[in-house]
Parts: structure tokens; C-alpha cells; sequence
């Protein structure tokens, strides 16, 4: 009982506080306008796709695409702001006004509490990601798109990644609420995490491979194969016949980028802004994220357990906070 | 009503209560003195299960605090020292919150709340902001939120610090109502006067120990009466009553007990006109500190 009772009372707080509205306007606005622009591009090819005119392998357009690199790149930056801001003095405020004493001397469990201020930041956070949702499946109605039931379930898809994407900053600002001393320690605690997972661990990542791996070999590759001479009325495809020095050459370079992209990818998955860009390029056929790789179990591995082993640190912290 | 066995608690090496023993009887008003960072607090928060202790056990109505710290809550009031509130949301509302963990129906609590309001003297601020409140306005707000589950026992943390004084008189006036009510009441707080108008048993703490805990009249060891005759007395004559000093035209006896009839009996007797005759008992603050400079 006690943790819905301070669910509901947390899900009030988050949706009129001033800053959440601001926050989350701002994300809209910056989401719908990327949306309208996605949306006129997906139509586009849609439509040229429908009508046959597109020709090879290109597949058919996904419904993910009218989030786009822009729309994505909004919610991931005013999203994780909003998630942060909506977190950072949950805990630091109630003790520097005196209210979580008051709170406490009624009978309500520590882990309630708790639990209780993240389920109602979850819901206004399951608010934020509908109204996105609706505001971006309203410009595909007012555009004359009708989705199918495979676009819906791409779009929910789409919902649930930014959802964990928004909560994990959530949590982290959290994190930084319950070891700060202070709302505004704790801000730059919840910002200096929101700047290392989003730019400098990325960053890190290239820089760490260098460092690790080194320059690529200096080999020169070896002269490519003769070319064999294509016969009259002879419609098989033509195969290279690769040389043993050529096959090194592309062995010892193949190792070598393996070796990076496995030293970099492990800081990425560290990074829930890379998560969520691949995650939700994933979903479309036709990615917008370059280089991105097909296996995305690492993403949803790292993006799964970073908002678990912050959220458990809050828990656990909170509940042996001496409060006095 | 509260018992309290070796209670010990340390923050890091620093110990904050050195082996506390302590019982307060059923529907008595505890003062509960000492000087600042004697432990006062920590006492209390251990004692509404807001800390746990380090060793040591405290009973309230017979519930161990530390296994069923909820139950404890429920039959306690508490008024911290700068009580904090929801400064966003009006008095009614925050204690409509704290009301919620009680599971009253909606119709009782409101009773309740504006019963309370009443009570403490802020019916009139009931739908405003607690952000807007003044220091002794959060503290009258504070004592309703500590009223909420009409409490048996009530834990009061300075509760007149910031208070004017007719704040803290009428503060005093529900204490002795509560009194009435049958509630046992726990007051923690500095001004010594205060706890001497409404205390009728004290503990004094000092560095985390109960140095001295009894009713306030059996702090008094010895009692002063001062005398002043017309024509002047020789002070030989008031010797057989204790101590005798002289101090201008007035006499001061250090007695054992209040044996102002017997001088008054021996004066009129021997055919001296009293111009005063009372009695100087020691003041709470002087007793505090005689005990406090003992210990250190």
C-alpha cells in the first residue's frame, strides 16, 4: 500500500513540476518537427517502393525510419536531460527540507519509499514516451499514411527502447541523489555520468584501441590478381582467383580491426546513447547508424544492466542512509 | 510506556549513545535535557525506528522497535527539531498525504485534519502553501502531522524553537491537554523553563549517557529561605534550621527541607515583625548544570 501511496503522490510531483513540462515540451517540439520531416521521407519511399519502381535488393522502407537519426538524436539528448533532471534531487531535496524525516516517522517501509518515487517517475516517463508515439503516429495520419499492425508493433518496439533509454538516466540521476550531499553535488554528479556515458565514452573507446591495438599493419597490399578474360556468351559470374599473399594481406587486416572494433564496441555497450541509436536503427531494415553491425545482444546486454546496477546501488544506499 | 535498555549507537567510531538505560511511565510528560550533540536526538530517532541501533533495546507499548518498527509508528507521534514538509503542496494536502499510510477513510481524515487545524491554531492557512509558511506556523503544522494517528505516545524534538511566545504558550497549553488525554509525552529541549512548566519527570543526557533522571522535586537537595525582620535579627537565633549566612539587612538559612513555619513559629515568639520570609529553591537551569559540570 505504502508504495503506491508514494507512487501516486510522485507521479503528481513529476508531471506539474515546472521543469518537466518545460523539458518535455521542448523534447516534443524538437521531436515532432524531426518526425514531420522523417514521416514526408518514409511516405516518399514508400510509396516509390509500392509502386515498384525501386530497383536490386533495397528493402522496403520501415515505419522507424520517420524517427530518423534527428528524432532519435532529440529524445536522446533532451530525453536523457529530462530523465536526469526528473531524478537528480528526488532524494537530496526531501533531506535537505526535513520532509523524508516527517515521512519516515509514519509508517511506511524505507524500500517503499523508494520504490515508490521510481514507479511514479516510470509512469511520468511511460507519459512521455506515449506522447511522443501519438504525436509522431498523428503526423503519419495527417499525412495520409495508415500504419499496418507490423508498423504498430515497430513503433511500440520503438516506445519500449526509449523507455528504458529515458529511465536510465532516471536512475542515474537517482544514483547521484542518494550519494550527494546536496541537489546541486548531485546535479553535477548526474551530469558528469549523463557527459561520460553519452560523449566521452564513446570517445574513450576509439581513443583506448589506439592505444591498445596500435596503427594498422604497415603492409603494402600485393598486386590484386590478374583479371580473367571475360568469354563471349558466357553468362556465369566472374571469380578472382586470390593469390596466398593477397589472402595475408586481407587475414592480418581482418585481425586487426577485429581487435579494435572488439575493444571499442566494449565501451560502447557501456554507452545507453550508442545503445539506444543502435537499438533503435535495429528495428529498421535499413539502418541509419554507420558501421553498425548485426548483432546487437551486446546493446541490449548494456542497456539492460546499466539502469539495473544503478538503480540496486539508490536501493541499497538508501535503505542503510542514516538519517538524522 | 517506553523502556530503553543499553542502547549504544556509533556513527563511524564516534559513539552518540554510550549504554542509554531509560523507562517512561505511562502518561507522564518526560523532559528529556542536555547540552547540544549530548544525544538527544539520536535517542528519539532510535526510538521511532528511524535509526537502528548499534546494541541496546527500546520497548514502546511492549513493541520492539527494531523488529516491528511500523507498528511502532503507528501507535507514535513525532515533531522533529525543523520539521520538513512538501513545500509545493498546501498544509491540508501534505497531511492528507501522511494521513494516506494510516488507511483512514477519506471522509475521517478530513475530520481529522480539520479537527487538528483547529487545534494548533492554522485553520485558516489549511489550502495554503507550506513553501509560504513561517517558521513557527511549519512548527504548529509539524505538532498536527504528529497528532495525525491520535498517538499514544508523543516524541516532541525542540518543539517551541523558533516559536513567539505565544506560540510556545499555547504550545505548552496542548501539552497539557494531551497530558489529560492520557498520552505519554516525550520533550526533548533546551529551555530548562519550559521543561520545568511542563515536565513532571526530566532525564539529563551528557555525552551520550542518562546522567541524572527523576522527578523535578527530587533534584532539590537543599532549599534557601531567606528572612528579614524589623528590628534586625541576630542570625545565631535561625542557626538550629541549618546554614546561616548574612547578606545586608537579610538572612539566609540553608536548610534541609522547607521549615519556613518554624522560623515564622520562633520569630513571632521572640517578638520580631517578619518583613520577608520565602523560600529559594534552586532553578531547574542551576540543578542542569551542577549535574552537567559534575559529569565533565
Amino acid at each position: 500500500m505504502g508504495l503506491l501511496i508514494v507512487a501516486r503522490k510522485e507521479f503528481a510531483d513529476q508531471i506539474t513540476s515546472k521543469r518537466f513540462i518545460a523539458v518535455l515540451a521542448i523534447m516534443l517540439i524538437f521531436s515532432a518537427i524531426s518526425f514531420y520531416q522523417g514521416a514526408d521521407e518514409f511516405i516518399r519511399q514508400y510509396r516509390m517502393f509500392e509502386s515498384g519502381s525501386v530497383s536490386g535488393n533495397i528493402p522496403k522502407p520501415s515505419i522507424i525510419q520517420i524517427f530518423g537519426f534527428f528524432g532519435s538524436a532529440g529524445i536522446l539528448t533532451f530525453g536523457g536531460i529530462l530523465g536526469l533532471l526528473m531524478g537528480f534531487d528526488l532524494i537530496t531535496r526531501e533531506k535537505e527540507t526535513g520532509s523524508l524525516k516527517t515521512l519516515l516517522s509514519h509508517p511506511v517501509f524505507r524500500d517503499q519509499i523508494i520504490n515508490g518515487k521510481a514507479l511514479g517517475a516510470f509512469a511520468a516517463l511511460c507519459l512521455v514516451v506515449a506522447l511522443t508515439l501519438v504525436i509522431a503516429l498523428g503526423i503519419l495520419t495527417m499525412k495520409g499514411f495508415a500504419p499496418s499492425s507490423d508498423d504498430l508493433i515497430a513503433i511500440l518496439k520503438f516506445g519500449l527502447i526509449t523507455l528504458a533509454y529515458l529511465f536510465t538516466f532516471f536512475s542515474i540521476a537517482l544514483f547521484a541523489s542518494t550519494i550527494a550531499k546536496n541537489s546541486s553535488t548531485s546535479l553535477l554528479v548526474a551530469f558528469g555520468i549523463f557527459l561520460v556515458l553519452t560523449i566521452a565514452m564513446p570517445m574513450l573507446g576509439g581513443l583506448v584501441a589506439q592505444a591498445i591495438v596500435g596503427s594498422p599493419p604497415n603492409i603494402a597490399p600485393p598486386p590484386p590478381p590478374p583479371s580473367p578474360q571475360p568469354q563471349a556468351n558466357e553468362h556465369k559470374p566472374i571469380e578472382i582467383e586470390k593469390s596466398p599473399e593477397w589472402e595475408e594481406y586481407q587475414r592480418k587486416m581482418n585481425e586487426y580491426w577485429d581487435k579494435r572494433r572488439a575493444i571499442q564496441e566494449f565501451f560502447y555497450v557501456l554507452s545507453p546513447s550508442t545503445n539506444y541509436m543502435t537499438l533503435v536503427s535495429s528495428l529498421s531494415e535499413r539502418t541509419f547508424m554507420p558501421f553498425q553491425t548485426k548483432d546487437i545482444t551486446k546493446n541490449l546486454v548494456g542497456f539492460v544492466i546499466l539502469p539495473v546496477v544503478f538503480f540496486a546501488i539508490s536501493y541499497i544506499k538508501f535503505l542503510r542512509m542514516e538519517i538524522t | 510506556m517506553i523502556e530503553v535498555e543499553n542502547l549504544t549507537k556509533m556513527y563511524g567510531d564516534f559513539k552518540a549513545l554510550d549504554g542509554l538505560s531509560l523507562k517512561v511511565e505511562e502518561n507522564d510528560v518526560f523532559g528529556y535535557l542536555g547540552p547540544n550533540g549530548a544525544g538527544k536526538t539520536t535517542t528519539i530517532n532510535l526510538m521511532i525506528g528511524m535509526l537502528q541501533p548499534t546494541s541496546g533495546s527500546i520497548r514502546i507499548a511492549d513493541i520492539d522497535v527494531e523488529k516491528n518498527p511500523l507498528e511502532v509508528k503507528k501507535i507514535c507521534g513525532y515533531l522533529p527539531e525543523n520539521v520538513g514538509f512538501y513545500d509545493h503542496m498546501t498544509a491540508k494536502q501534505n497531511l492528507l498525504y501522511f494521513s494516506e499510510f494510516y488507511g483512514f477513510s477519506k471522509q475521517e481524515t478530513v475530520r481529522i485534519i480539520d479537527d487538528l487545524f483547529e487545534l494548533v491554531g492554522i485553520a485558516d492557512a489549511a489550502n495554503k502553501k507550506v513553501g509560504e509558511f513561517s517558521r513557527g506556523m511549519k512548527q504548529r503544522l509539524g505538532l498536527a502531522q504528529a497528532l495525525l494517528n491520535d498517538p499514544k505516545v508523543i516524541f516532541l524534538d525542540e518543539p517551541t524553537s523558533g516559536l513567539d511566545p505565544q506560540g510556545a504558550a499555547d504550545f505548552r497549553e496542548i501539552i497539557r491537554d494531551l497530558k489529560k488525554e492520557g498520552k505519554t509525552i516525550f520533550f526533548s529541549s533546551h529551555i530548562l523553563s519550559e521543561v520545568k512548566e511542563v515536565c513532571e519527570t526530566v532525564g539529563i543526557i551528557n555525552k551520550g549517557k542518562l546522567v541524572a533522571k527523576g522527578k523535578i522535586e527530587e533534584f532539590n537537595q537543599n532549599v534557601t529561605i531567606v528572612v528579614e525582620t524589623e528590628p534586625s535579627i541576630d542570625a545565631s537565633i535561625l542557626e538550629p534550621f541549618g546554614n546561616v549566612k548574612v547578606k545586608d539587612s537579610q538572612i539566609i538559612v540553608e536548610a534541609e527541607k522547607d521549615c519556613r513555619i518554624e522560623i515564622s513559629k520562633t520569630l513571632v515568639q521572640k517578638g520580631y515583625i517578619i518583613k520577608e520570609l520565602h523560600l529559594m529553591e534552586p532553578s531547574l537551569e542551576e540543578i542542569y548544570l551542577r549535574i552537567v559540570q559534575e559529569e565533565e
